[in-house]
């Protein structure tokens, strides 16, 4: 049984946001428009956060991006009231969005913010309907959703390895942001695999994760810029 | 519609595996399982269909998925350029093509007053109608012996297109066909042909560059081609075992900048100065590449600052006239009176000098942040001139050109030139008839005085303009000017988009959007060896559109004579294409399976002294021809072709004209971001949403402003600003403090502030094109974008 992670190499991220967009057309993640924006109701299950660090002339702007990092320890799981929110089999942190009551308690446990309330209901006005992903459940109103680590890729892949009668090999399962991710900054693959690329970049030197001192044990990892 | 809410979702999540469609506009019908069910398989059909990208010049590869005749993703193809990614742009493409606000047919104006706040009125009309029109208009124009003052305005063109229209403007008679390179780059454009001969955009070997200083050009932002950077900014990062070092000499902190390993701030169009302090330091400390430049005849011989050299005392190699630029402007532009200039420190410049020479291979690259000024031709030589200095031109890691791809060409239209045609020929070349922009020199292009020319009638005005992929009433400095001289013209559009000019139109003939558009897009210089890929629809049109090339094969049939025997020739655009592939050893089929064609490898290196074309050691006559293509056939530090016309033939720092008066103190910089393509993408809500990364605003523009800068205005974070400037427009917006701004300068992205395009653009965010003075760098025609001052205060 695998337990799927994902690495980000600050170093080579570009800051481009093609994560953003790619997840957002891949999860059929609708976009909010100005005044729900404005509210903060604009859902990133993939978001680039930024921060400005020192004065002029020795300034950067810090930049990360932030999926959900798919606690080994979560603490939404632990709060959730009806259950609705849980870890599969492969440590992937799920939400069964028809169990979800939309009390929101999870987004509050959240210490990285990775999960969304939807405010309303989904919108894609006209034409735009056409390009959503009919892979992925739309949700409705009144739940709350996050990322899923592309679990729709996860188990087309692990279909396709069982046609080609074959076990699941690292590289098989691709997310959308790590598909497009044009610096190359992204790995995803089983953490408990020592052959796979992320159990090994997970062990270098500029690994990190976030928050850890809050004992959620991410299987997010970024390695450190430098 | 059925509406969807949480109870009739646990309706439909409660039957267990019914398969209630929500609606025809939600395709996918709420799944019952949550998030997947076990064992799921995607049943559906999907395929995947090549195509290429066109959300900016550099023509990336694309495959998009398409399921039950719907397109539900776009990925990276595998094309040499982009390899398999795309960036957020390109991913967002298919809310270009489902976008609500698509102009859907052939529209006409009822309305005849022109005005921003006149309603054109558009009616429907059939296409017949409105072609049958347009060529009666056409027709009657060249008559009367007008046919001079029908003009083309294009914009983003690529591949046949512009040869379409080119043989239109041409056969039609008239010189007209203005493309918007000067409001681009045109002075990079310029830079590279006086010193080396190549009047094009520069290709760079980034994968094995150690050494990238870059002058004001967003590496991994606005500097295209997009994604081939992103994509090299990882590889010079950590896909390799030696790290690049990347210097962004800015003026603010730009996502490049703060992602480079140094951000080096400078004062706005002084980039030449601190060019040339660093051509100082490698020259008087020795660290000149001897196999390219060449060494002094005698040893003990060095370069002192102040001090002269003699033409005999040196031999050059590959270069040509560096005693003379050195004597003339080198020696006395000691890092001191660089810095003096640009503000950068004296000992910062000493550094980057000697780390530029000492990390081979080297590149020192620049594009509009240096180059859209006054004096954007010779801050482009300086910078150049660098690359020559330290042996990077054509060197493994260096500066190359990009090749043409070779295709077969078309019948020539000469034969089929008539009266008309031979005599508007003959007065252009004599210079007896003068284009309506009236370029000069070396320009290409003189777009943003197209709107003045009319208004002052001279040369003529204009009775007819074909607008394509192009938008002057929005993306031009002063944009006034053209919303004024627009009024009396007949236009005619062809856009997926209700732009602002569209909105000036008489006919808009809409367009295919990019993905259901056919189209052979060569690469944006990057690779050095050619690459072309071929667009082509990838869902059958949504609407009643047409590709441009093909509505004017029709109307150039439609002119009758010889013109049109040439136009029914053609046939059509995809028998233009398929004619023109033959010389690349493509079959139509195979290519529209691949989607593209690729040569893959360069054919020209430099190697420590010597030139090769695919390791056979070429001679002078060859570099010349191939290569350093000046009239030496050498990399002219006196260049020969300004010195034929006239101008002062060395890299050289003047001071840019600003466009000031009194109060006017803070320099304005309107950068791209990223997520945005000169205004073209306003109307994607998806990027919107994720506008601006550093300051993370959305749907809006702000106002960037240095701490101190903004506390002697008195103005805080948040506060409503108006930023006035010389052209007396001023307009209003939040401020937002940075310490990655220059304490003199003011930022204001670019790309918002639509007051057309579509629901998602109109009326959000300020367009800063409305405060810049129209100025231009006399030599290139570049538009000098950064060269306008202004003034802020709360609001």
């Amino acid at each position: 049984m695998a337990r799927w992670g994902m690495i980000i190499d600050l170093d080579k991220c570009t800051a481009c946001q093609a994560c953003t967009i790619a997840c957002r057309f891949e999860n059929n993640v609708p976009f909010q428009g100005e005044e729900e924006t404005r509210r903060g109701h604009t859902r990133y299950w993939n978001e680039v956060l930024s921060q400005e660090v020192g004065k002029y002339p020795m300034v950067k702007v810090r930049m990360i991006p932030r999926p959900c990092m798919h606690c080994d320890n979560p603490p939404c799981v632990q709060v959730c009231p009806v259950g609705a929110t849980y870890k599969n089999q492969e440590g992937t942190v799920l939400q069964k969005y028809e169990r979800c009551i939309g009390c929101r308690y999870c987004m509050v446990a959240c210490p990285y913010g990775a999960r969304f309330f939807n405010w309303k209901k989904p919108e894609f006005p006209e034409v735009m309907g056409n390009y959503t992903n009919p892979n992925v459940p739309i949700r409705p109103k009144g739940v709350v959703e996050k990322c899923t680590f592309c679990i729709q890729r996860v188990e087309t892949a692990r279909a396709e390895a069982k046609a080609a009668g074959r076990e699941l090999m690292d590289g098989d399962v691709v997310p959308a942001c790590v598909q497009t991710c044009t610096g190359r900054a992204r790995y995803f693959g089983d953490l408990d695999d020592p052959n796979s690329q992320v159990y090994q970049l997970s062990r270098d030197t500029r690994a990190t994760r976030l928050a850890e001192e809050l004992g959620t044990k991410p299987k997010v990892y970024y390695l450190a810029e430098g | 519609m059925k509406s969807i809410t949480r109870r009739s979702f646990l309706k439909i999540a409660g039957a267990g595996g019914a398969t209630a469609a929500a609606s025809s506009l939600l395709p996918a019908p709420f799944s019952p399982l949550s998030p997947l069910k076990k064992g799921f398989k995607p049943a559906l059909k999907e395929e995947w269909v090549a195509s290429v990208c066109q959300q900016c010049p550099a023509a990336c590869g694309i495959k998009v998925k398409i399921i039950n005749g719907r397109a539900v993703k776009i990925e990276g193809n595998s094309h040499p350029s982009n390899q398999g990614r795309v960036c957020p742009k390109g991913q967002a493409g298919l809310q270009i093509l489902y976008d609500p606000d698509r102009i859907k047919g052939p529209l006409k104006r009822t309305n005849p007053e022109k005005g921003p706040y006149q309603d054109p009125l558009f009616v429907p009309v059939s296409w017949e109608e409105a072609l049958t029109d347009i060529a009666s208009r056409l027709g009657k124009l060249r008559q009367e012996g007008k046919s001079h003052t029908v003009a083309f305005m294009s914009g983003r063109i690529q591949g046949k297109n512009k040869d379409i229209i080119n043989l239109f403007a041409k056969l039609y008679g008239t010189p007209n066909h203005v493309g918007h390179s000067s409001i681009c780059a045109d002075a990079s454009k310029l830079a590279h042909y006086v010193l080396d001969g190549n009047k094009s955009y520069a290709a760079y070997d980034w994968d094995n560059t150690n050494y990238l200083i870059s002058f004001g050009a967003g590496f991994i932002e606005a500097w295209r081609p997009t994604v081939r950077l992103l994509r090299a900014y990882g590889q010079m990062r950590r896909g390799r075992p030696i790290r690049a070092k990347i210097v962004q000499v800015d003026t603010r902190l730009s996502v490049s900048a703060t992602k480079a390993n140094e951000w080096i701030p400078i004062t706005p169009g002084t980039d030449g100065a601190m060019a040339l302090g660093m051509a100082h330091v490698i020259l008087t400390e020795g660290l000149w590449s001897r196999e390219f430049v060449g060494d002094f005849t005698a040893t003990g011989k060095r370069f002192k600052e102040g001090k002269s050299i003699a033409p005999e005392e040196f031999q050059e190699k590959w270069t040509k006239g560096l005693v003379d630029w050195w004597n003339a402007m080198l020696k006395d532009f000691s890092p001191k009176k660089a810095a003096e200039t640009t503000g950068v420190p004296v000992s910062t410049i000493r550094r980057l000098a000697r780390e530029f020479a000492t990390t081979p291979p080297a590149i020192a690259g620049a594009e509009r942040g240096a180059g859209a000024h006054t004096n954007g031709t010779y801050n482009r030589m300086c910078i150049h001139a660098l690359n020559a200095l330290v042996g990077s031109m054509f060197a493994f890691g260096g500066v190359m050109y990009q090749e043409n791809p070779p295709y077969t060409p078309l019948a020539s239209e000469e034969p089929y030139m008539d009266d008309v045609s031979k005599d508007i020929d003959a007065k252009v070349k004599t210079g007896e008839l003068k284009r309506i922009d009236k370029k000069t020199g070396f320009m290409e292009n003189f777009y943003q005085d197209v709107a003045d020319n009319h208004l002052k009638s001279d040369p003529y005005k204009l009775n007819m303009l074909f607008i394509y992929l192009t938008n002057p009433l929005f993306s031009t400095p002063e944009p006034g000017r053209f919303y004024e001289a627009f009024k009396d013209i007949f236009i005619v559009e062809s856009t997926p988009f209700l732009s602002e000019t569209a909105t000036y139109a008489d006919y808009i003939l809409p367009d295919h959007s990019y993905l259901e558009n056919t189209l052979d897009v060569p690469i944006y210089p990057s690779l050095g060896y050619p690459v072309v890929g071929l667009r082509q629809p990838v869902v059958a049109p949504l609407y009643d559109t047409r590709n441009f090339a093909d509505t004017l094969i029709e109307l150039g049939k439609r002119a009758g004579g010889k013109m049109g025997d040439y136009f029914s020739s053609l046939g059509n655009f995809e028998n233009v294409l398929k004619t023109s592939i033959k010389g690349l050893g493509i079959t139509w089929e195979q290519w529209q399976q691949m989607g593209v064609w690729s040569k893959g490898t360069i054919s020209y290196r430099y190697k420590n002294g010597r030139f090769y074309k695919d390791s056979q050691e070429l001679d002078e006559v060859a570099v010349k021809d191939k290569l350093l293509k000046t009239n030496s056939g050498k990399f002219e530090l006196r260049s020969s072709a300004l010195e034929e016309k006239g101008y002062n033939p060395y890299p050289q720092y003047q001071t840019p004209n600003y466009a000031t008066g009194p109060g006017y103190d803070l320099y304005l910089n309107t950068p791209k971001l990223i997520t945005h393509a000169e205004g073209r993408g306003a109307n994607v809500p998806n990027l919107q949403e994720i506008f601006n990364v550093e300051d993370q605003t959305k749907w809006e523009v702000k106002v960037h402003l240095h701490p101190e800068a903004a506390q002697k205005r008195g103005i805080k974070n948040g506060d409503l600003v108006w930023v006035e400037s010389p052209t007396g427009n001023k307009i209003r917006a939040q401020a937002e403090l940075f310490e990655g701004c220059h304490p003199q300068v003011v930022v204001i992205p670019y790309e918002l502030g639509h007051t057309a395009y579509g629901r998602w653009a109109r009326l959000r965010g300020v367009n800063p094109n409305w405060l810049l003075a129209n100025k231009s760098d006399p030599l290139s025609g570049q538009s000098a974008t950064n060269d306008t001052m202004v003034k802020v205060y709360r609001a």
